[in-house]
């Protein structure tokens, strides 16, 4: 999506407003879900099916459980309690069945549409060693718009139903605008139904205020990637797309790059998003938190894609802790180790599936796999080492809680998950080897001043620009962090503060956006998913 | 007393109403002053590409004496190609322009023709068809038409990055046009690269229609506002298909004979004529049958040049006056440049 894509998209999202406002209070949902159905199917009419297949297969799933729990409650009344206990195992056991079958469909989807080239290839890379050595082609689908992220809502729509988290949604036009809604169908955040339905469905009318604080959202997330991530793109894509050519600094460089890139343009699109759904009187969820002010990597994916891995705490982490196999695992580690290990092995085996998942979330290649361990490694030995660096700091007297200490945390942070995003990056994990094999070589750092950095698409002008940029977020993080909001202050502040901030913003992202004849066009990074 | 005060309480309300559409309007005008002064700034004050203008050879027409040119070429790469306004000047005396640009869109080309019709009077405009079957998907399609009516509708969103370029100086210095293209905007390549294969791939992103005679009603809509455009300033209209092994298929040839039908437009459709034309696809192609070189634009300027001057009434202004030495001075040096490629 590059700039005018998001001016249509703003344009379409305005005219649905004026629509949304025009419509009665009680109807206005029904402009949602209808603007919702129009953007997916202009997006790509045949794949649409499968967006309406796990809407349908949701909204039954979602009744059956709740008629399931309701013959329960009504059967239960006139039972003594041995019979009650035997009801429910015979309901639960029910339920799960209804679970497990309507999980499998909107996976399968996934699962077939994603990663059926991964599992096929996979699949011919065992056999190899057995002596299978017929040439596979990796087949591969179109992917309906968003499949990763509305999978997600269905699955956590599906397991909090059986969980009597709330009722199922009895409207299917209701249900299916949940997995609709225009604003987070490209990139998330991933939304939960109790949160989201009741926005949805409130049809909040104008207020001047809501009208500023969306605008400014969409504004300050169209500075972020039009000015910031789409600049830095440039050099990012030249170095990585023929990392051979270049030397270790310029790599460096490239990663770092790669890193905002990543950044601004995840979190940029979320803030249109996020302002685009504010019109409506909608706060989607919270999907950063200033990661980059984290002082170790857990810490770092708490506050990144935070609706991606709350999701994962809650529908795989805690089921899998709380599963018997984990549960025998555990006894067992408490009868055969230490305190520290027997509390230690079952946390990291339950980790593992989710980074697994995480990864492999991600897209249907190797290369994920690895990244989704790499962070799995890094967070186990982060939990096997504490105790080891608390002692170590007690014997020397170190505060580990004095400002360089925490401020070499954050820089130790922001180097582990750069090298992360430079593996999310790359084409293969050969590749990323080569890669920190030529950084770790310090070769050329000569490079940075002898013009090379500013001829591989991303010139002087443009390092400033994006300097300037980064600057301006770490202001209005670090303001952030200390609890003061500044682009709420902007929405709610005096005329002669609202209007040179707004004004500013807008020719920031008209005058400094990398977009036009002069650049390419940027596809968003986690549209693809 | 109580009507009183609800009068008083509406007045209250309105006069809010009022004063929140006041500030609002304030806020508008302001930030359209601010952008406005900036488009004045940086919008080119020179035709040329190192002045930040681009495509200049489209665009070179702005320096064109005022009601001189009889015929525009309209259309993509294909037409920037297949027609020489020099081969034309010196065969049939017509004075004619390609305001073409690689990859245009049609919202670009309705805008180049509103553009060239603020300086010039033509009697026919020529489109080429290839753009009719652009490959590109109807969604990419609408997001390119859609940029470029963002563009030309506001220049400073086509002109933004120009800060990086320009200095203090052209901020404030007046517009003056004055580049001429040598070949009045034909590309001159003169290299000749064979047709070989059977088929050729498929540019990247090409629609699946790129080939099965469908026209895009995205493209029909700008198709029809040429034509009204042409209709109000009494310009004939041309389709003309110039040969081209990759989009060449039966189904789209026959396609465009049939909306050229429909919409009551004259097709001069060159596939059929090939072999009057003469093209010879080992040595008239620069890359391998996509488009024309020099001497493929030659032959097929020469005999669209024949029938445009044999169905419509275009003077030959060869010999007249100061214009003809200009373009007697332009076609000399055109025939230096490829004079020996043609022989």
């Amino acid at each position: 999506m590059n700039f005018y894509s998001y001016l249509y998209f703003l344009c379409f999202a305005l005219a649905t407003y004026v629509v949304y406002l025009i419509f009665p209070k009680k109807a206005r949902w029904t402009v949602l879900l209808l603007s919702g159905t129009a953007f997916y199917l202009f997006e790509n009419l045949q794949l649409a099916v499968f967006l309406f297949a796990a809407a349908v297969c949701t909204f039954f799933t979602g009744k059956v459980l709740t008629s399931l729990q309701e013959r329960f409650n009504t059967e239960k009344k006139e039972l003594p309690k041995d019979e009650k206990k035997k009801l429910k195992a015979y309901y639960t056991k029910q339920k799960k069945m209804v679970v497990l079958s309507a999980v499998l469909v909107n996976l399968g989807m996934l699962l077939v549409l994603k990663y059926t080239g991964f599992f096929t290839y996979m699949l011919a890379a065992f056999m190899r060693p057995f002596g299978f050595s017929a040439e596979v082609k990796p087949l591969s689908f179109a992917l309906p718009l968003g499949i990763s992220y509305y999978t997600l809502q269905s699955i956590g729509y599906i397991v909090d139903t059986y969980r009597g988290k709330y009722k199922a949604e009895k409207n299917f036009a209701k249900l299916a605008l949940f997995l609709s809604f225009f604003p987070q169908m490209t990139e998330g955040p991933i939304g939960r139904y109790d949160h989201l339905m009741p926005q949805l469905t409130a049809g909040k009318g104008y207020s001047s205020e809501r009208f500023t604080k969306a605008a400014v959202l969409i504004l300050w997330g169209l500075f972020k990637k039009t000015v910031i991530s789409d600049r830095a793109s440039y050099m990012a894509s030249t170095v990585f797309n023929d990392y051979p050519r270049y030397s270790g600094t310029l790599i460096a460089v490239a990663v770092i790059l790669y890193t905002v890139q990543l950044y601004t343009d995840f979190s940029g699109c979320i803030d249109i998003m996020s302002g685009t759904a504010r019109l409506f009187g909608v706060e989607l969820s919270e999907n950063f938190r200033q990661p980059f002010f984290s002082k170790t990597v857990s810490e770092f994916w708490r506050r990144w894609h935070i609706s991606l891995g709350t999701w994962f705490k809650d529908y795989v982490f805690y089921p899998v802790s709380l599963s018997k196999p984990f549960g025998a695992l555990t006894k067992i580690c408490t009868k055969s180790m230490t305190k520290f290990w027997a509390s230690i092995v079952p946390t990291a085996s339950a980790l593992l599936v989710v980074w697994l998942g995480t990864g492999l979330w991600h897209g249907a290649d190797i290369k994920y796999v690895v990244y989704g361990l790499y962070y799995f490694l890094i967070m186990l030995i982060g939990m096997v080492t504490e105790p080891l660096w608390i002692k170590l700091s007690d014997k020397l007297k170190l505060d580990r809680k004095s400002g360089i200490a925490e401020g070499l945390r954050v820089f130790r942070t922001i180097i582990l998950v750069c090298f992360g995003m430079a593996l999310f990056r790359v084409d293969s994990v050969t590749d990323f080897g080569a890669i920190i094999g030529k950084i770790f070589a310090f070769q050329d750092l000569n490079d940075i001043v002898n013009g090379q950095l500013f001829a591989l698409g991303t010139d002087w002008q443009d390092f400033i620009i994006i300097g300037l940029g980064i600057l301006t977020l770490l202001i209005v993080g670090i303001l952030k962090e200390g609890k003061k909001d500044v682009l709420g202050a902007v929405s709610t502040g005096r005329i002669y503060i609202k209007w040179p901030v707004l004004m500013a913003l807008i020719i920031a992202v008209i005058i400094l956006g990398a977009y036009g004849a002069d650049y390419g066009e940027v596809d968003n990074i986690y549209a693809q998913f | 007393m109580e009507k009183k005060e609800n009068k008083e309480k509406n007045n209250k309300g309105i006069l809010t109403y009022a004063l929140k559409g006041v500030r609002i309007l304030g806020f508008f005008l302001i930030l359209g002053i601010l952008l406005y002064m900036l488009q004045c700034m940086y919008y080119p004050k020179y035709n040329d590409q190192d002045n930040g203008m681009y495509d200049q050879n489209a665009h070179a027409f702005y320096a064109e004496p005022e009601n001189t040119l009889d015929v525009v070429f309209m259309g993509n790469s294909e037409a920037y190609s297949a027609f020489s306004p020099l081969e034309l000047w010196h065969e049939y005396g017509m004075t004619s322009f390609v305001c073409a640009k690689g990859a245009s869109s049609m919202a670009e080309i309705e805008y180049n023709l509103t553009e060239f019709l603020k300086t010039q009077k033509p009697k026919v405009v020529v489109l080429e068809t290839d753009v009719v079957f652009a490959p590109y998907t109807t969604k990419k399609l609408f997001d390119k038409n859609f940029q470029d009516e963002v563009e030309t509708g506001i220049p400073i969103i086509r002109y933004h990055n120009r800060w990086k370029y320009t200095g203090p100086k052209q901020w404030f210095s007046p517009i003056e046009y004055s580049w001429k293209s040598p070949s009045k905007g034909q590309m001159i390549i003169s290299v000749s690269e064979p047709y070989e294969s059977e088929k050729l791939d498929l540019p990247d992103g090409a629609g699946e229609d790129y080939l099965n005679g469908r026209i895009n009603p995205i493209t029909k809509y700008y198709v029809n506002r040429i034509k009204s455009i042409c209709e109000e300033n009494g310009i004939s209209l041309i389709l003309v298909s110039v040969p081209n092994t990759l989009t060449g298929s039966k189904k789209n040839y026959q396609a465009l004979n049939k909306y050229a039908e429909q919409i009551k437009v004259p097709l001069l459709d060159l596939q059929k004529e090939e072999a009057s034309v003469g093209l010879d696809w080992t040595k008239d192609t620069r890359d391998g049958g996509v488009h024309l070189n020099t001497r493929g634009a030659r032959k097929v300027s020469l005999f669209v040049g024949e029938r445009i001057k044999k169905n419509y009434d275009i003077p030959d202004r060869r010999g007249s006056d100061t214009l003809s030495d200009l373009w007697d001075m332009d076609y000399n040096d055109y025939k230096k440049v490829v004079g020996g490629y043609l022989k």
